[in-house]
């Protein structure tokens, strides 16, 4: 507007022009800062915390997976897997939820040739013992789960990673610990 | 920026000149702001992973309390000690309960004898106090190896741990202390004699063994023996006992499953505490202690020659 009632004096007209480019630059730079802060900063900061949060998942199903090999008995372990509230109260506390956690053994044979994934409620076979005919050496148990892992402002439907939850495939393995046998079944404290 | 100029045209040379160093301005101030954002973003960003690390940083401290637990679990029953002394004890207890009966029968029916079976009877209560002073001196000899084990492996570990950034410190770890102790549910490694009747019926009367499964004595107790002998000391500690020629190895254990052992019986469990001091470096200055315990079980007791 000054620039069109000044634009009769070459000197006013020079002024006017320094006002008009200074306003103009500060109107440029407050829309450039919303742009940058809106479209830049808060999706990078958005995302930037899944990563995070990834690895604190990651760093939780560890230490799931290496308690539940510190129990004495196999069962033990499958109660404390779905029992424990340390677990899904660490994951809620990062919003993140879990879908279809399991837990499984898995033996891989002395030359890892073969390998056996015996689940819950299920019995070892007796030459994959260890003192069975198969040799096995690794004893593991297998936690898994998908995890849905929220980014900071999120909501239901949306760019999984973006505006929505991403889900991934989480898997963390962890040897067992107790090798010795119940002194009152007689069985390996691995297969009760 | 010459392209600007060349637009103006060559008129007002002085304008043009201002004109572009307002363009050299405004574009250099929105340069520098996108900088300083994206240069807070990556400094909060690199803070946020730094806090994020201390999770890790919290298994890595328990994994070393593990550690450190299980060096000095293996150190308690080294070469079988503490399982080789629960042998010991128990069979030297039948020893003089048949000592005892010889003796008796001795001076009731072969009264020539006595002096000869009261001296073979005199010998295995000599023996028993004999091996209960051993088994003291083992209980002093066995913690004292295990606290050096341990000493030695939290000396290994405890130098990688300092972490120093303007935001975060991580000091070196303090040993906050250690226990001996036993396993929860495990009896002793020593099965129930059986060769003598009447002293497994007093056994069994005391309850001083399991009742299922294999008969073992039970953990952390003083097996006393009946009348004239009720003043010698039979303890018989906690040990994972070998079960069809399988020997337990040192494990790690929960915290959880770990108890301390009663009076002064023999150990067959360690656990370690240890603290990771932690603070901030930028802003309010806070610090804090993070804490782990790990807990191990020794290696049970081999199997009886």
């Amino acid at each position: 507007m000054n620039g069109t009632r000044t634009s009769g004096n070459p000197k006013l007209s020079f002024h006017g022009r320094r006002r008009k480019a200074s306003g103009h630059g500060l109107t440029e730079f407050a829309v450039g800062l919303i742009v940058l802060i809106a479209f830049v900063f808060a999706p990078l900061f958005n995302i930037a915390i899944i990563p995070i949060r990834y690895l604190i998942v990651e760093g939780a199903m560890t230490e799931m997976a290496h308690r539940v090999v510190l129990c004495e008995k196999r069962t033990e372990a499958y109660d404390m897997f779905t029992q424990d509230p340390w677990f899904t109260s660490i994951l809620e506390k990062c919003s993140v939820t879990i879908a279809n956690p399991k837990l499984k053994l898995t033996i891989i044979s002395k030359n890892g040739s073969s390998q056996i994934s015996v689940p819950n409620g299920v019995s070892i076979p007796s030459e994959w013992l260890p003192d069975g005919s198969f040799e096995p050496s690794l004893y593991s148990m297998e936690l898994s789960a998908d995890c849905s892992i929220a980014p900071l402002f999120s909501s239901a439907a949306g760019l999984p990673g973006f505006t929505s939850p991403i889900t991934l495939h989480l898997h963390t393995s962890s040897p067992w610990e107790n090798f010795s046998r119940d002194p009152v079944t007689s069985q390996y404290f691995v297969n009760e | 920026m010459s392209s600007c100029t060349n637009k103006l045209g060559s008129k007002g040379l002085r304008q043009n000149r201002k004109f572009s160093t307002q363009m050299r301005c405004r574009n250099g101030s929105v340069l520098v702001l996108a900088m300083i954002v994206i240069g807070l973003l990556a400094v909060s960003l690199l803070i946020g992973y730094s806090y994020g690390g201390l999770f890790f940083e919290h298994n890595r401290l328990q994994a070393s309390a593990n550690e450190m637990a299980l060096a000095a679990a293996r150190k308690l029953n080294d070469k079988d000690r503490i399982g080789q002394m629960n042998n010991m004890i128990a069979r030297n207890r039948q020893l003089v309960f048949a000592g005892r009966q010889q003796f008796d029968e001795c001076k009731e029916k072969y009264p020539g004898l006595a002096s000869l079976a009261e001296e073979l009877l005199d010998e295995s209560r000599d023996s028993a106090k004999t091996l209960e002073l051993q088994r003291k001196q083992l209980s002093i000899v066995a913690k004292k190896e295990a606290k050096q084990a341990m000493e030695k492996k939290f000396e290994e570990i405890n130098k990688t741990y300092a972490m120093y950034l303007p935001w975060m410190k991580v000091e070196e770890p303090l040993l906050a202390g250690w226990q001996c102790g036993r396993v929860v549910n495990t009896e002793s490694n020593v099965e129930v004699l059986k060769n003598i009747a009447e002293l497994e019926a007093h056994d069994q009367e005391q309850n001083y063994a399991s009742s299922a499964g294999m008969k073992l004595y039970k953990h952390d107790i003083d097996a006393k023996l009946p009348d004239a002998d009720g003043d010698l000391t039979f303890k018989i500690a906690a040990l994972s006992a070998p079960v069809m020629k399988t020997v337990a190895p040192a494990r790690i254990i929960l915290n959880a499953n770990y108890d301390s052992v009663v009076g002064d019986n023999l150990p067959s469990a360690c656990r370690v505490k240890v603290w990771l001091p932690v603070g901030t470096g930028l802003g309010p200055n806070a610090s804090s202690k993070m804490s782990c315990i790990g807990a191990a079980s020794a290696t049970g007791g081999s199997t009886q020659q």
